[in-house]
């Protein structure tokens, strides 16, 4: 019996030998991702520059939607946005585009000196990011931020964010002026022309000195004096974001266009009865050039297409107009010539009806949609107009000339030169659109592509009612022409209309009390929830550092 | 000697071996009750050994013995037997009544103790809980059968997940679902989901390859105390699986063939009783709605059709909702076409049919006439149609195992198991009451709200030239239910292998070596898709086939010893080393953009994308238990185990329990007497536990994608790498978990009463958790140790023969078993915050709408928006009269139930047998979609009611009393309905059931006798074929047994993803 026990030594023997690998206990490392040392640098700047294209696409629209660009569903102004609604803009701001940021710098510190573009075009994104971050939420953390020791990073207030945003701004320009030693791989924005870019830099310098006008009048002279200087983004360097037409892995189209074009009819998004009836009807007789690229119409009529008996295509055919609106003689439930613009009023949070190949979709401005040449056919599938291959708008070229019609309006007191740049932002906002003309794939009646000279008169009809208007109505007039160009991104129009709370005669909510306009929106509950220092705010009238208008009752009308 | 090693090297590899070393003696005899009638089943064990066996239905038996070994028989209701062998080749015992439960129980790594001497609560759930039953998921048969275990099914879908949770819940990050050991060695029991609850949740969970027909005993081991050698893996509780091929040489028997065959019906249980007063619309006009808040199937009277603004034709008649110009093409047929206003009373009943479940299950167990070689072989197959079209489950199973005494020295055991199942669903995704909200689609989400004029079963589901989806709304924003149905499937084939090799070898009479080997190994096929015409989610068409491959590999070295220290003190021992190596590798390609429809292969499909995931984990321990007994009323027990695991830096963890259990009733006999207490045992236990971090948490990674976004006119995608959100904490270390129980069980009046209870504490401290951290650190999460959960509970199982009688007499057993589990968040690390919800860490669903870890709240409270209320607590109410939501979150529930309780009573006379199993939950919130879209939509009884207006009690903005009157629409859309705020679609979720019910008939030995049969029976029985849950809304008929979230820690949530079923048919059953 005594080989027994050998062969039983012998066997586990043989079977610990090949259990080896069941007791192998230092399989730390993760197969399933690179690790961080093995980044390249490319690769990450790809994702910044990407990814701000899409932040700023999601967070434009809640400003979009507020100041009535698009059709805000919800009645409440304390609940149309919860808290948890911010999570999606604010995480991929922090820890994927400025974390990335941080990262990339780190990387390039240890190569000694290269990279210098890299590093700028970083600090460039960086300043635009924060900057929209203090404009939507207020104060933010960011000086104890990005610190992987620091799980509670304090709050810094919107002024010194805005201070740290300058400081990288300059710090970029510095670092465009150098020789370019080694270039961006992709430079999805400028094709690595760093004097467009320092362009940018030094516009978006403007914008903080311009925001801060009300609390910081001395920086005028500090925006006036990079204004002269004419060193600033000129017509066709435009800070957008384009998407691709690429359908699928990656869809790469707009992100609207995704919601817009599909088999059931545009989902999603509800124009603005407004801005519709704005730019259709604003002028008595002519209509604003860019109408039919920013709507398409399915159908050239809206109250033909209701059964008006039920209204089940669209209620606010049957039911009675609310009390407020009648009132004050607000425009309801559809422009009102029945044109076949279909959109929604501020704050309509009906049901979703069967209206998807009735309602007005997104047109070819600035989605990548479809051209409305008035064929008036039903949008049911993925592929028209320019296929999704339109822009998301960051800061225009064109915006820089509203902000200075606005001092020329409202610092300097001097319509007549405010009259000018209006008209100047509106030439060069109008060209912008119209080159959109080319990127439609599909053909379309190039004949109800307005003409110059209908571009013409409505610009001229604009500044003979601005010229001929009291001071209230220039600036309800300016904003109206401003919120125009800001279609596919409001952040400026967010902001604007908390300045200057113009305009005082937009679209109230069809709810007769919806609550305190937000003056900055609630703290996304990723932060709330995991940083004891960011607590949630009272309620939506705490108002960022920049805005010194009353806390009440500002701006009217809502 | 070289042949020699070959061939005992084979030993290792074949199943059963026929190689014998005579060397021990047989033992016979007969064991009889104190009034001579032979006892079958009685326990016979040698001392000190595992070596043991089982009296035949004549009470007899055979045995390997030696001379100086001492036979030791148990027999539940009499008193143990120890007798020495010495010279007798015959040992004849009758067996003394009085002291009851001498049980013998399967416990750590197959060791069987006497029940009595455990000083921790173990339940047992022998064949005749599990053969035959309507359901084929052993977790699902488990159900109600044990105190202290929980289980709930993810959805009706056959095939489908089922979560199984012992004694609550102890880790918030980690998972909660106990370890399966099957003979022995664990095998793995993971959900692996194609999807997640979201985007689509159709994996079964592995626990489903088991055929409960081939089981011989389920034992559960619940505390810390019992699962310590289990180590890590075993801290939520162990399901110990003896298999009948795995219980081979077990019990002596002759050979023996047994046949069953079972025949179910399966339907959906949870139908809506559908409201058959009002059709498809709004406000009492009609419209393609998704709401039935239409105009009456009546004429005259209030909402009739007949007023002007119904949008119903005077005649009755309404537009064919084909009838459009986008379809004129399509269908020609139906241009110009109405359909009669009229209810459709069984639209959506239809949509769901009747599905046929066909069980066979055949075992043929033997042993040779010296009782040395026994095997078992078993043989099973399932063959299980869903109530839901295109859904079946098909498994078969195939079983053997075997024992073989090489010689009184050496035993080796080995069973392997193999099965595939093939499980084959429509998608199942969360339903938000307008559709599906993620990439996928789901076959639930839009069928119960089916406007009752629809005929939905008449109209064609797909486009003729197409092959989209065509349905009722006219910009198809609802994919038709027949068209997901037919064109997405989620297919799921395991192919799975499992064995357990044993190898015993006695040193001495005294102590004995065992090395065991296991090996379970899985390969998954997955295969989804969804043809192109979807009008949501894959509209394109998606196609992926990928792989799972699972191993565990499993080594257990082992020394057991027996000594008697003095005359009264014997030690019992445990030393042992093992090893598990578990490795997942997933890898398959994904596919979108469908060329020809209907042709689900990838080069059918423009776009591919890899996918490919790996994780693996090697954990080593060793383990020592120390069972001290003192004369035959005191047991001590000792034992620990150090674990080492491959995936933290911080990897080593020891944990020690201790356990004692004292009868008094054997100490002093004077307590005990027939009629008054037979038995009454005291135990108490420490147990602890560890757990480890999953993944790989101690390294960051740089997520790469290569096809990331794709620039206008380029060729190619750019690629990225970004940071991962998640960052590392190369500090990790091992969650504790301690455990105090203590526990009490007794019979008394002849043995009719017996009773089980236990109390037990246990906390969690160093928590594992999935740390949110405030993105502004650059990072969402991180595995981080912090916090402390403290639970409680109570167990309790009470027995009792109301009425006895001998022989075929009338016999009425029933029994009750009593859970309540509770545990509470104590601890989370974090800096306060005047609101405690503002650090909540959301652990499953969304982190607006899910369960939540909350400082101060109780485990699984639930999360979401409320009404908005001022300081007052005065609920806020718009001008339109709804309320005005505060999105919080904040807390909305509590999901886990106050208490369950099973009630079985088995009532038997002459040959007829009646089982019933009555569940009973009460409490336990649950937010549930469903009620909230039949509430909104409109289309239950519950809502026919469309007279009444309402007046929301609250303030209005002004600061004053609500006035504003709503009207029903109103009234349940936005405040029950699709529109509320979470908070109101919360329901208390108790409810009882008829969990089983079954009638067998045994056919009468005299009328068999000139048959080949030993035993012929047939059975009919049902599943769930009644329940109510009595504080839901009566005609939602909702079945609050469901996990919308899936398996894992989730609870509480309903998302539209989980009607539930009935089963009944009938099985027959014989053995030759």
């Amino acid at each position: 019996m005594k080989h027994i026990r050998h062969i039983i030594i012998l066997s586990l023997s043989l079977l610990a030998l090949y259990s080896c690998e069941t007791i192998d206990l230092d399989k730390t490392e993760n197969p399933n991702e690179l690790s961080p040392n093995e980044a390249n640098i490319d690769l990450t700047m790809n994702a910044i520059l990407v990814r701000t294209g899409d932040f700023t696409n999601t967070m434009g629209a809640y400003g979009s939607e507020l100041t009535r660009l698009e059709n805000m569903f919800g009645r409440n102004y304390l609940n149309v946005y919860g808290p948890a609604e911010f999570n999606l803009a604010w995480n991929q701001a922090y820890s994927d585009i400025l974390n990335d940021i941080r990262a990339m710098n780190n990387q390039i510190e240890n190569l000694e000196g290269e990279f210098e573009k890299h590093k700028a075009v970083g600090e460039v994104i960086e300043a635009y990011i924060i900057v929209t971050l203090v404009d939507y939420f207020g104060d933010i953390p960011y000086s104890e931020g990005l610190d992987q020791t620091n799980f509670t990073p304090a709050l810094d207030s919107g002024s010194d964010v805005y201070i740290a945003a300058l400081d990288l701004l300059d710090n970029a320009i510095t670092k465009f002026q150098l020789p370019t030693t080694i270039e961006l791989e992709t430079d999805f924005y400028y094709d690595n022309d760093y004097g467009k870019w320092e362009r940018l830099a030094n516009t978006l310098k403007m914008k903080i000195f311009f925001q801060q006008r009300l609390v910081n009048p001395g920086l005028i002279d500090d925006f006036k004096a990079i204004a002269n200087t004419g060193n600033f983004i000129q017509e066709g360097e435009d800070f957008v974001f384009n998407w691709g037409s690429n359908l699928d892995n990656p869809n790469s189209r707009h992100k609207i266009y995704r919601d817009q074009y599909k088999p059931g009819g545009p989902e999603g998004w509800y124009m603005s009865n407004w801005l519709m009836d704005k730019m259709r009807n604003g002028q008595s007789n002519v209509e604003d050039p860019r109408v039919r690229y920013y709507f398409y119409r399915q159908v050239d009529d809206v109250v033909s297409n209701v059964d008006p008996a039920t209204g089940a295509e669209k209620r606010c055919i049957v039911q009675t107009i609310p009390p407020h609106y009648e009132a004050n003689n607000i425009l309801y439930c559809f422009p009102e010539d029945n044109f076949g613009l279909w959109g929604r009023d501020h704050g309509q949070d009906d049901g979703i009806p069967p209206d998807g190949f009735l309602r007005s979709a997104f047109g070819l401005y600035p989605i990548g949609g479809r051209f409305d040449d008035s064929s008036f056919e039903i949008i049911d599938g993925n592929n028209y107009g320019a296929e999704g291959n339109g822009i998301t708008p960051i800061l225009l070229a064109s915006t820089v000339e509203f902000w200075r019609a606005e001092v020329a309006l409202e610092v300097d007191a001097n319509p007549g030169a405010a009259s000018q740049f209006m008209q100047n932002g509106m030439v060069k906002h109008i060209n912008y659109v119209q080159s959109f003309d080319g990127r439609s794939v599909q053909s379309f009646d190039r004949s109800t592509i307005p003409n110059a000279a209908q571009v013409n008169d409505y610009i001229s009809a604009v500044a003979n009612q601005f010229d001929t208007s009291n001071a209230e109505e220039q600036l309800n007039l300016l904003a109206e022409q401003f919120f125009i160009s800001l279609i596919g991104n409001g952040t400026d129009a967010y902001n604007f209309y908390r300045r200057t709370g113009a305009p005082t005669d937009i679209q109230p909510s069809v709810e007769l009390d919806p609550g305190p306009f937000p003056r900055t929106l609630w703290y996304p509950t990723s932060e709330v929830q995991a940083n004891p220092n960011v607590s949630q705010k009272s309620d939506l009238t705490i108002k960022v550092f920049w805005d010194n208008n009353p806390d009440t009752g500002f701006p009217e009308n809502n | 000697m070289k042949t020699k090693l070959n061939g005992i090297l084979t030993l290792f590899l074949v199943l059963l071996v026929q190689i014998t070393f005579a060397q021990a003696k047989t033992v016979t005899g007969t064991v009889t009750d104190d009034s001579g009638l032979p006892l079958p089943g009685a326990n016979v064990l040698i001392k000190g050994t595992t070596q043991g066996t089982q009296t035949d239905f004549d009470g007899n038996y055979s045995i390997e013995a030696e001379n100086k070994q001492e036979l030791v028989f148990t027999y539940i209701g009499f008193a143990t037997k120890t007798v020495k062998v010495g010279e007798q080749t015959v040992i004849d015992v009758q067996m003394e009544s009085g002291e009851a439960l001498n049980e013998v129980v399967v416990v750590g790594f197959g060791i069987s103790r006497e029940k009595k001497s455990l000083g921790y609560s173990v339940s047992s759930v022998e064949s005749e809980g599990l053969e035959d039953r309507t359901e084929g998921d052993l977790g699902r048969v488990l159900n109600g059968k044990a105190s202290g275990v929980i289980i709930n099914n993810s959805s009706g879908i056959s095939g489908s997940a089922t979560n199984i949770n012992i004694r609550g819940y102890t880790s918030i990050s980690g998972s909660n679902q106990p370890l399966f050991i099957v003979d022995g060695v664990p095998i793995s029991n993971d959900t692996n989901n194609i999807g997640d609850f979201e985007n689509g949740n159709s994996g079964s969970s592995r626990s489903l390859d088991l055929d409960p027909n081939s089981i011989e005993s389920v034992s559960v081991l619940k505390g810390f105390a019992a699962a310590t050698v289990y180590g890590a893996a075993g801290k939520n509780g162990v399901v110990l699986i003896t298999t009948k091929a795995g219980s081979a040489g077990k019990t002596k028997k002759k050979s023996e063939i047994s046949v069953s065959q079972g025949l179910f019906f399966n339907e959906i249980a949870s139908l809506p009783d559908y409201n058959s007063k009002f059709g498809n619309g709004f406000d009492g006009a009609f419209g393609n709605f998704f709401s039935n808040w239409g105009p009456g199937f009546y004429e005259q009277g209030f909402g009739g059709y007949g007023e002007p603004t119904s949008g119903i034709s005077s005649d009755g008649t309404y537009n064919h909702p084909y009838n459009r110009s986008n379809l004129a093409d399509a269908f020609p047929q139906f241009q110009g076409e109405t359909l009669q206003w009229e209810n459709q009373p069984n639209n959506v009943k239809d949509f769901f049919r009747t599905g046929i479940v066909r069980s066979t299950s055949i075992n043929i167990g033997s042993t040779s006439e010296d009782g040395k070689i026994s095997y078992n072989v078993n043989f099973g197959h399932l063959d299980d149609d869903g109530f839901t079209p295109n859904n079946n489950i098909t498994r078969t199973n195939f079983s053997v195992g075997g024992r073989a005494l090489l010689s009184n020295k050496i035993t080796v055991n080995s069973t392997i198991n193999i099965s595939r199942t093939d499980f084959t669903t429509p998608p199942v995704a969360l339903g938000d009451g307008n559709g599906t909200t993620g990439d996928g689609l789901s076959v639930y989400s839009n069928i119960f709200f089916t406007p009752r004029n629809i005929p939905l079963m008449e109209l064609p589901f797909q486009n003729p030239l197409t092959g989209a989806s065509v349905y009722y709304r006219n910009d198809e924003a609802i994919v038709n239910p027949n068209w997901v149905a037919n064109n997405s499937f989620v297919n799921q084939t395991t192919s799975r292998m499992n064995s357990s090799n044993t190898i015993t070898y006695d040193v001495n009479d005294n102590l004995n070596i065992l090395y065991r080997l296991g090996l379970d190994v899985y390969s998954e096929r997955n295969e989804s898709g969804t043809n192109i015409g979807a009008t949501q989610g894959p509209i394109l068409g998606e196609y992926s086939s990928f792989t799972n491959a699972n191993i565990v590999w499993d080594h257990n070295f082992q020394i057991n010893g027996n000594y008697d220290l003095s005359d009264d003190i014997n030690l019992n021992f445990t030393v042992g080393a093992t090893s598990r190596y578990n490795k997942y590798d997933r890898d398959g390609v994904q596919s979108s953009g469908q060329v020809v429809f209907d042709v689900f292969r990838h080069y059918n499909f423009r776009q591919q994308s890899p996918i490919q995931f790996q994780t693996f984990q090697n954990i080593v321990g060793i383990y020592g238990v120390a069972d001290f007994e003192y004369k035959d009323y005191l047991y001590f027990n000792l034992s620990a185990r150090n674990d080492w695991v491959s995936n933290q830096i911080n990897n080593s963890q020891f944990y020690p329990s201790t356990s004692v259990s004292f009868l008094p009733t054997s100490a002093f006999s004077d307590l005990r007497s027939q009629d008054g207490l037979n038995y009454l045992k005291i135990r108490a236990g420490y147990g602890t536990s560890a757990g480890f971090a999953s993944g790989f948490p101690t390294v960051n990674t740089l997520p790469l994608n290569t096809r990331f976004f794709q620039q206008q006119g380029a060729s190619t995608p750019v690629a990225i790498n970004s940071l991962s959100r998640v960052l590392a904490n190369p500090d990790i270390k091992p969650e504790l978990y301690e455990e105090f129980e203590i526990g009490l069980e007794a019979r008394a009046i002849d043995n009719r009463l017996s009773l089980d209870f236990s109390y037990f504490r246990r906390n969690t401290t160093d928590l594992i958790i999935d740390r949110p951290l405030a993105p502004t650190t650059g990072f969402t999460s991180t595995q981080f140790n912090i916090g402390k959960i403290e639970g409680y509970g109570f167990e309790g199982d009470l027995g009792f023969r109301v009425i006895q009688n001998e022989g075929n007499g009338l016999n009425w057993d029933i029994n009750l078993n009593y859970t309540k589990i509770r545990s509470e968040v104590t601890d989370l690390g974090l800096e306060p915050t005047d609101d405690p919800v503002d650090n909540a860490i959301s652990y499953s669903g969304f982190s607006n709408l899910g369960n939540a870890a909350i400082e101060g709240f109780p485990f699984s409270s639930m999360i979401g928006s409320s009404i908005a209320r001022d300081e007052d607590g005065n609920p806020l109410v718009n001008t339109q009269g709804s309320y005005i939501i505060d999105q919080g979150p904040n807390v909305i529930g509590d999901a886990t139930p106050d208490f369950l309780t099973n009630f079985s009573t088995t009532l038997t006379y002459k040959n007829f047998s009646l089982y019933t199993l009555i569940s009973y939950q009460h409490g336990g919130d649950i937010y549930s979609n469903t009620i909230a879209t039949m509430l909104g939509r409109g289309v239950t009884t519950d809502t026919e009611n469309r007279l009444d207006t309402y007046i929301l009690p609250g303030l209005n903005p002004a600061g004053q009393e609500n006035t504003t009157q709503i009207n029903n629409s109103t009234y349940y859309f936005d405040v029950f309905g699709i529109g509320a705020p979470d908070e109101l679609k919360v329901y208390d979720g108790s409810f009882i059931r008829l969990a089983e019910i079954s009638l067998t008939y045994r056919f009468p030995k005299e009328w068999l006798e000139s048959t080949p049969f030993g035993n012929l029976s047939i059975a009919v029985s049902g599943n769930n074929l009644y329940y109510n849950a009595p504080n839901t809304p009566e005609g939602v008929n909702f079945d609050p047994n469901i996990t919308g979230t899936g398996v894992g820690n989730g609870r509480g949530f309903d998302f539209l993803n989980g009607p539930s079923g009935k089963r009944y048919g009938f099985t027959l059953r014989a053995t030759f």
